[in-house]
């Protein structure tokens, strides 16, 4: 009872700490559970698509010439495999134009619209119940090409095929969860039954050198569940052959990955910072304990002297933290909801599935528990300090203030009276200010985190390290004539101005030691980015690899390895480890030189840098009017074209959230420390009044100490920026291959974090401060 | 004729308590002069400090005036109240109110600092010589909470002075001191007294009271009761103790 009645009180004249502290918590939970959320919704939706879909644990894109009678036989009558299901499709290499002007060059497998998948609504955020039969000329597409290209039902695509040019009109989005999502290369086409057969019936079927030519999509099931997916790829690979043979194959599991790739990353960040976030509450608890028993100490005394124990006391304090934590936690739940709603809308069009709505309760009851059990620990720890106070001592106002003759230290000045004077509050009491020290240390190394990962996914050469090569002019030729007039092509070009980057590239997949590995082929393996260690794979013999392959082959610098292509096998050196994104990391490169070997005699990507950005758009139509039957070339505005891409789109929404929630962050624990600080100074600010001092000069001296401390604090953050959030995010990253990143950060990388950080701390702190205003030196009278 | 430093008229003061108001002074008429010593005793609870705090502008009255220098300090502005206090008042709190991680010498500078009259060598200056003059000079580079009570007194008599006020106001300066430091803190104020400071003491010491040339008796927020005096001497000390013990009998004290 008593207990109760003092936890009443309690509550009652510490609201500013209530409030605080239940707002914190509110924020994190949100963040927390809505993050827990969006990651359940996701897979358990694709989970369920994948299965309605039919989407096998393998599922290999090979040409007809190669599925034969004979290899579908021994794939279906393997002991590894369970089921096994064949999908007919016209695989087209020439780019797709949409009739927004947006272009699509990868590799199209046209094929039958299948029953199985579900046709999004016209808001996109549900599907339709039936999914109307397309006529003739019309076409579904996956809705990941909905937020890469910016496509609206109505629009047209049109392609040139084997004999001519096709165009059909968009009816609709289908949620296709194999390789529908925006990261995905690789997509499907669904069209109707009369538009395929006249295609079908159009394409040479034997042919693998023509624009177009008859793909059969093979969904392998696998017999044993624990298998690992990669493992039953290589072992059914090493069995049949099935995949050397393939123009690629996508796992599940490597197909989950892909689709939610970006989505994942982000969340990890948010997750990261999440963690951040809580430890600072529990430095902003520690703190307000600490402040509490200060400015409480004549009150804790009589409570001593009345019988209440140390433990009791601790009780109170605790139950009021944990009451305004579940408080917070609570409605944090709720504001999760919402929050897990606005990122799903956010992701959904990159991942392109539509997410179930529910919330993730057990990982969010563990966090909550988690997050109650450590904050009852810091408080049992700060209050700890309750043992010292003495009965007697406490209530004969004994409290000693110890002030400390620093060394930091300055004299107090007449030019520069009111930063003198704040810094002598700091300096003389840096313990005191050691939390929000602390706070502020964290909020920058943070925000300097987020702005590296935001420079990461869009700055050019970042991304180029991530094996992503965005060029000024890319150029798609559909068969090798191209490549035996190179040099007239690249004298086009430097016409207008000199090319500074070739990005001649193909991916197609080798067996790498029996392992089927996406190739990465440079006709120009010196332009290779993301080298880690070695040399770049100059000479035919040579080959690169990732991290991921050399420790899942258990390669070195200086192996040989069996490269076997389609047809046929040849003998290389690893001759460096480098970095890409591709195939999540999972992959190699080598010269087009070392690529003949295999078979492979030009690369069908020609991108390039140039000098003058400002003329890409006529270099563009200069090539194409010249070698326009051999090739198309398209201008790309990197920093134009960036800024509407939904990646990078859903990349600054959450930059946006992490620095919303880091200033909600900073106001509320400010408030909270400046508060404490300000019940501390109360008489000495009194007394500045007394003795002639305007409310508006404390005000400023105030907020001059919390600038100070914002000041160190953000500079050891933004140092602790540069030598640790490449670690962190590097880690974070690792997980998708890339080990390294190159974030073209600049002094304003950590400037800008450094100076948000203290803007916001001192803003705050001169708001808090307000309360200045308000005491009077009559305060200091003793009646 | 005494020259009138701060007068007052219908001074009154309320506080609003559990929905209704506790008069704590009530139309409270004074002039203060200058060169004097004056002190205003009562019983606790009389509204001693209250009037001080109004009178040096503080706080703020609830309703009357009080002119100095021709103006009317009840309604003047918080910026032109800061002014007064660090240029025309000096302040001398019971509890000597030291800021707590300043040294006694920066204590007293920096409201000389405040002074845009004053160059920061001339403070530095005048402070020494306070510190010298309460002697706490040797001890000048210590916090409030190194020294004793009686020296952070004279660290505060010290910082009131450093702006030469037209007018030192002193609330209880002796009431958290034993017999030797009141008696040197007295001695100190006496003695600035003499040089020409005008100064309006508040207190229930009679000690301290025996310093005053003029002596005011407040009780239930009205001065009811003065008493004159010839300028202190410590030789005629028990005179005028025995004549002040009999007024302050006379006004039931």
């Amino acid at each position: 009872m008593e207990i109760r009645t003092l936890l009443k009180a309690n509550i009652k004249h510490k609201k500013g700490a209530f409030i605080s502290v239940m707002i914190l918590t509110l924020l994190i939970t949100a963040m927390v559970s809505a993050v827990l959320a969006v990651r359940k919704n996701y897979y358990s939706a694709l989970d369920r698509a994948q299965q309605e879909a039919g989407v096998g644990d393998a599922n290999v894109f090979i040409a007809r010439k190669y599925f034969t009678e004979e290899m579908e036989q021994s794939v279906r009558n393997s002991s590894l495999v369970k089921d096994m299901t064949v999908t007919e499709a016209v695989l087209n290499f020439s780019k797709i134009t949409f009739s927004n002007g947006k272009e699509d060059g990868n590799s199209a497998f046209f094929t039958k619209m299948q029953s199985s998948l579900h046709l999004y609504n016209a808001g996109c955020d549900g599907f339709e119940d039936t999914v109307p039969a397309l006529g003739k000329g019309e076409i579904y597409v996956a809705y990941g090409l909905s937020a890469k290209h910016g496509i609206k039902v109505g629009d047209t695509l049109k392609t040139e095929f084997q004999d001519r040019e096709r165009e059909y009109t968009v009816k609709g989005f289908v949620q296709e969860p194999m390789n529908g999502a925006m990261m995905i290369g690789w997509k499907q086409y669904f069209l109707s039954d009369e538009d395929y057969e006249e295609l079908y019936s159009s394409v040479s079927p034997l042919s693998d050198k023509d624009r177009s030519s008859i793909y059969r999509i093979v969904r392998i099931f696998k017999a044993d569940e624990s298998l690992s997916d990669a493992k039953f790829n290589r072992q059914l690979n090493l069995e049949t052959g099935v995949v050397t043979k393939s123009a690629g194959i996508l796992t599940k599991e490597q197909s989950e990955t892909y689709m939610g790739l970006l989505m994942i990353i982000i969340l990890d960040v948010v997750l990261g910072f999440s963690v951040v976030l809580f430890i600072i509450v529990l430095v902003v608890i520690a703190h307000s304990i600490r402040s509490e028993i200060e400015i409480d100490f004549r009150n804790l005394g009589i409570l001593k002297a009345q019988g209440f124990t140390d433990q009791k006391i601790t009780q109170i304090i605790f139950l009021r933290y944990a009451l305004a934590e579940l408080v917070g936690m609570a409605l944090g739940v709720i504001a999760g909801i919402f929050l897990e709603r606005v990122m799903s809308g956010i992701f959904s069009p990159i991942t392109a599935i539509l997410p179930d709505k529910s919330l993730a309760v057990g990982g969010t009851a563990i966090v909550v528990a988690g997050m109650l059990a450590l904050s009852a620990l810091i408080v049992f720890i700060s209050t700890r300090r309750l043992a010292k106070i003495s009965p007697v001592r406490a209530i004969s106002g004994g409290r000693q203030e110890i002030w400390f003759q620093s060394r930091l230290n300055v004299p107090i000045r007449k030019r520069g009276l009111t930063a003198s004077i704040a810094y002598r509050a700091f300096s003389s009491s840096i313990v005191k200010y050691l939390g929000i020290l602390f706070i502020t240390v964290m909020l920058a190394f943070f925000t300097v985190t987020v702005n590296i990962m935001s420079a990461a996914v869009s700055s050019r050469s970042a991304l180029a390290s991530m094996g992503m090569v965005f060029a000024d002019i890319e150029i798609r030729v559909s068969d090798d004539t191209a490549s035996k007039h190179l040099d007239e092509i690249e004298a086009a070009v430097e016409k207008f101005t000199p090319i500074t980057g070739k990005y001649y590239e193909s991916n197609q997949y080798f067996s790498l030691n029996g392992e089927n590995i996406i190739c990465c082929v440079r006709q120009h393996p010196e332009y290779t980015a993301g080298m880690l260690k070695g040399n770049k794979p100059l000479y035919d013999n040579e080959i690169i690899i990732t991290t991921q392959v050399q420790d899942a082959l258990d390669l070195r610098i200086g192996d040989e390895v069996t490269v076997s292509g389609r047809t046929k096998e040849a003998q290389y050196i690893v001759s460096g480890i480098y970095q890409t994104g591709a195939d999540a990391g999972y992959a190699f490169s080598m010269s087009l030189a070392g690529a003949n070997r295999l078979g492979t005699e030009y690369v069908p990507y020609l991108s390039m840098t140039v000098e003058d950005t400002s003329r890409i758009d006529e270099i563009a139509d200069a090539l194409n009017e010249q070698f326009g039957d051999m090739l198309s070339a398209s201008s790309y505005h990197f920093e134009k074209d960036l800024v509407g891409d939904v990646m990078i789109q859903a990349g600054d929404a959450m930059q946006i959230m992490i620095y919303v929630f880091s200033g909600i962050f900073a106001f509320v624990a400010v408030i909270m420390v400046c508060s404490k600080a300000f019940t501390q100074e109360r008489t000495d600010l009194g007394i500045y009044k007394a003795i002639g001092f305007t409310s508006g000069r404390l005000r400023r001296q105030f907020a001059v100490r919390f600038f100070i401390i914002a000041l160190f604090g953000s500079a050891l953050g933004a140092l602790a920026g540069m030598f640790w959030s490449d670690d962190l995010l590097n880690v974070i990253f690792s997980m998708f291959g890339i080990n390294k990143l190159y974030p073209d950060s600049t002094p304003l990388t950590y400037l800008g974090a450094a100076g948000f950080v203290v803007a916001s701390v001192t803003l705050f702190a001169l708001l808090v401060s307000r309360k200045v205003r308000k005491v009077g030196v009559r305060e200091l009278i003793v009646e | 004729m005494n020259e009138t430093i701060l007068s007052a008229k219908g001074l009154c003061k309320s506080f609003a308590h559990n929905g209704g108001q506790i008069h704590i002074l009530s139309h409270v008429d004074l002039d203060i002069y200058k060169g004097d010593l004056t002190v205003i005793m009562g019983a606790s609870g009389s509204g001693k400090s209250t009037l001080l705090y109004a009178l040096s502008g503080m706080d703020r009255a609830t309703a009357g005036e009080v002119n100095y220098a021709g103006e009317n300090i009840v309604t003047a502005p918080e910026k032109r109240l800061a002014a007064l206090r660090h240029r025309d008042f000096g302040f001398i709190f019971q509890q000597m109110h030291l800021v707590s991680n300043l040294t006694l010498f920066e204590n007293v500078a920096v409201s000389g600092y405040l002074n845009k009259d004053r160059s920061a060598a001339e403070v530095r200056q005048k402070a020494d010589e306070l510190l010298e003059k309460m002697s706490i000079s040797h001890i000048k580079t210590h916090l409030p909470s190194q020294v004793s009570g009686g020296e952070q007194q004279r660290c505060a008599i010290a910082r009131a002075v450093i702006n030469s006020p037209a007018l030192l106001f002193a609330d209880e300066p002796t009431g958290a001191l034993n017999r030797k430091n009141t008696n040197e803190v007295l001695d100190l104020l006496t003695g600035l007294n003499r040089e020409g400071q005008s100064i309006l003491m508040v207190t229930h010491d009679q000690r301290a009271a025996l310093r005053a040339n003029r002596l005011l008796y407040l009780e239930d927020g009205k001065i009811i009761g003065e008493l004159e005096l010839p300028p202190y001497t410590a030789e005629e000390e028990k005179s005028r103790e025995t004549q002040v013990s009999a007024w302050l009998s006379s006004m039931h004290w």
